[in-house]
C-alpha cells in the first residue's frame, strides 16, 4: 500500500501524465465528432452507435501505453530509481506497484475518453433523431474502453521495465503497433489468404489486435473479441511483466 | 555497523572492486577515500543492494540491504547528486520517499528545515543549484532518522560554509551513535569530516586507520604566520622544536598547533595565523595511492 501511495504521488507530481491525459481526452472528443459527422454512428452500420463510439474512444489507447512507459522509464532516466530501490530493494514489488498504478491510470484515461466522446456525440445523434445512446450498450462499451486502456497502460509499464530506456521503449511500442503488426498482417494475408480464406491464423493473436479486439468491431483482424481478446491481452501483459521483473532485478541501475 | 568482506565486482573486463574488506563502526564518521575511479561508488552501491557483487559480501546492520526490514527507516543514502525528476518540487520528492518507506509526512518539513531548503521546497528541482540538490539529497537520506548513513561525495557542490555545516551535522549524527560512511576523493575534505579513514585505489584497500594516524604518517605540520618570526623560532628552539622559515613572515613546524600557540602566548609573541598544513595531507594521499591511480 505504501508503495502504491508513493507511486500515485510520483505520477501526480509531474506534468507529462496530465498532458497525455489532456491529449487523450481532446483527441477522443475530436474523433467522436469526426465519427459522428461522417456517419460512423448511423443506424445502417453493423456496429451499434455505442460500440462504434467505444471504438472511436479507444483509438488512441497508445497514449495510455506511453503513460505506462513513463511510469517506469522516468525513474531510470532521472536516476530516481535509485532512491525508489533504497525504499524498497525488492525490485519486483516496485514493478508490481507500478503495474497496479498503470492499470488504474489507464482505466482513468479510458473513462475520461469515453465520457468526452459520449458528450460530444450525444447531442449530434439527438439532433438527427437517432435512438438515444444511453443504456446497457453504452455501459458495456464504456467498460470495454476502460479495460482496453487499462491493459494498454500496463503493457507500457511492462515494456518500460524490460527496456528501461525511455526513448527506446516509446519507439519500440510505436514501431510494433503501427508498423510491425501491419507488416505481419499483410504478409500473413498474402500467405494464408488462398488456403484459409478470411481466417488469418496470426494477426488476431498479436498484442495490438488483441487490445483492439477488447473493444471489438467488425474488422477482419478482430477475430477474437470481447472476453477472449481481453484474456489474450492480459496474457501478453502478464508475460511482458514477468520479463520486465527479470530485467529490473537482473540489470542494476 | 557496515561490513564489507572480500567484496569483488567485475563489469565486463573491468575489475571495479577487487577483494575489498573494511568496516565502519557506529558512533564514528568513517571516510571512504580514493581517487576517481577507485571503486568507491561501486562499493557503496553494493552496500545498499543497488548492484549485485561478483563475489564477497557487503552488509549493513548485519544483513544484506535487500534483507533488511523497513530499510528506508534504518538506512539513509546518497548515491547520486542529481537523482531527481526535474519537474517535481523538492517537497514532493521527499513526500514520495516518505510514503514509500512509511515515514511520517511531518518529517518532510523537518528535514527541509534542517538542510535550509524550506523556502525553495515548493519550487521545481529543475531550478535548484548543485549545492541545493546536494542538500535535498541529504534531506532524503535523513528522512527516516536512519541508524546508518551512506553518503557518496556529499560535499560535492557545497561551498566552504556548506562543508563546515556538513561536518558539524555528520559529527552530531555520529555522536548520537549512528554509523556514518562518507566517500570523497579530496583528502583535505576528509580531514575535516572523518574520524576513521579507509583509503582505496584500483578497487583495493590501501589502508584503514584513524585520521590522526594517517596524517601523522605523512609528517603532519603546522604553519605559523607572525611579525616576530625570529623570536618565535628562538622560543621554539628552546623547547626543542624544529622550525623552518616559510614565505616572508611564516614558519612551518612539525609540532601541533596548540603547542605552538600556547608557547607564543607565554612568550607574548603575536600570531597572525596558526594552521595545520593542508598540503601535506594531499601529499600523504598521493604517497599512499601512488602508482595506483591514473591521472585524469
Amino acid at each position: 500500500m505504501r508503495l502504491l501511495a508513493s507511486e500515485f504521488l510520483k505520477l501526480r507530481t509531474t506534468r507529462t501524465p496530465w498532458v497525455l491525459f489532456g491529449i487523450a481526452v481532446a483527441i477522443s472528443g475530436l474523433i467522436a465528432a469526426g465519427f459522428a459527422g461522417f456517419g460512423g454512428l448511423d443506424a445502417e452500420n453493423e456496429d451499434t452507435p455505442a460500440l462504434a463510439l467505444a471504438q472511436a474512444a479507444s483509438f488512441f489507447g497508445i497514449l495510455a501505453t506511453v503513460a505506462g512507459i513513463l511510469l517506469v522509464t522516468n525513474e531510470y532516466r532521472h536516476g530516481t530509481v535509485m532512491t525508489t530501490f533504497l525504499g524498497e530493494p525488492r525490485r519486483e514489488r516496485v514493478l508490481g506497484a507500478k503495474l497496479v498504478v498503470a492499470l488504474l491510470t489507464g482505466a482513468a484515461f479510458g473513462l475520461a475518453a469515453m465520457a468526452v466522446s459520449t458528450l460530444v456525440a450525444a447531442p449530434w445523434l439527438a439532433a438527427r433523431g437517432e435512438p438515444s445512446l444511453l443504456g446497457g450498450e453504452l455501459l458495456e462499451g464504456s467498460g470495454r474502453v476502460v479495460l482496453a486502456y487499462a491493459l494498454s497502460a500496463a503493457l507500457g509499464a511492462a515494456v518500460g521495465a524490460i527496456l528501461q530506456n525511455q526513448v527506446g521503449a516509446i519507439i519500440a511500442v510505436f514501431v510494433w503497433f503501427l508498423v510491425v503488426e501491419s507488416i505481419i498482417s499483410v504478409l500473413s494475408g498474402l500467405i494464408f489468404a488462398d488456403d484459409l480464406g478470411d481466417r488469418d491464423p496470426i494477426t488476431p493473436y498479436l498484442p495490438g489486435s488483441a487490445l483492439g479486439g477488447v473493444v471489438g468491431g467488425e474488422g477482419n483482424e478482430f477475430l477474437l473479441r470481447g472476453g477472449w481478446a481481453a484474456l489474450l491481452a492480459l496474457a501478453y501483459v502478464a508475460g511482458l511483466s514477468l520479463l520486465g521483473a527479470l530485467s529490473m532485478t537482473r540489470r542494476d541501475p | 555497523m557496515i561490513e564489507v568482506e572480500s567484496l569483488t565486482k567485475r563489469f565486463g573486463k573491468v575489475l571495479a572492486v577487487d577483494g575489498l574488506s573494511f568496516r565502519a563502526e557506529p558512533g564514528k564518521v568513517t571516510g571512504f577515500l580514493g581517487p576517481n575511479g577507485a571503486g568507491k561508488t561501486t562499493t557503496l552501491r553494493a552496500l545498499v543492494s543497488l548492484l549485485h557483487p561478483t563475489s564477497g559480501t557487503a552488509t549493513v546492520l548485519g544483513r544484506r540491504y535487500v534483507e533488511l526490514e523497513n530499510p528506508g527507516q534504518r538506512v539513509g543514502a546518497i548515491l547520486e547528486v542529481n537523482a531527481f525528476h526535474p519537474g517535481r518540487s523538492g517537497r514532493n520528492h521527499l513526500r514520495t520517499l516518505a510514503l514509500a518507506s512509511g515515514i511520517d509526512q511531518s518529517r518532510v518539513d523537518t528535514v527541509l528545515a534542517l538542510v535550509d531548503l524550506s523556502a525553495a521546497a515548493n519550487r521545481r528541482v529543475k531550478g535548484y543549484s548543485l549545492g541545493m540538490k546536494q542538500r535535498l539529497a541529504l534531506a532524503g537520506a535523513l528522512l527516516g532518522e536512519p541508524e546508518v548513513l551512506i553518503l557518496d561525495e556529499p560535499a560535492n557542490g557545497l561551498d566552504p560554509q556548506g562543508i563546515r555545516w556538513l561536518r558539524d551535522l555528520l559529527k552530531r549524527l555520529a555522536d548520537q551513535g549512528r554509523t556514518v560512511l562518507v566517500s570523497s576523493h579530496v583528502l583535505s575534505e576528509m580531514a575535516l569530516l572523518a574520524d576513521d579513514v579507509v583509503i582505496i585505489a584500483k578497487g583495493r584497500s590501501i589502508t584503514q586507520a584513524p585520521i590522526e594516524t594517517i596524517l601523522a604518517s605523512g609528517g603532519r605540520g603546522t604553519r605559523v604566520r607572525t611579525p616576530q618570526r625570529g623570536a618565535l623560532a628562538a622560543a621554539l628552539k628552546r623547547e626543542g622544536i624544529e622550525s623552518t622559515p616559510f614565505e616572508d613572515d611564516a614558519l612551518v613546524s612539525s609540532a601541533e598547533a596548540p603547542r605552538i600557540g600556547e608557547l607564543a602566548a607565554r612568550e607574548g609573541i603575536v600570531l597572525h595565523e596558526l594552521s595545520a598544513v593542508a598540503e601535506s595531507l594531499e601529499d600523504v594521499f598521493l604517497q599512499l595511492t601512488e602508482g595506483e591511480s591514473t591521472p585524469s
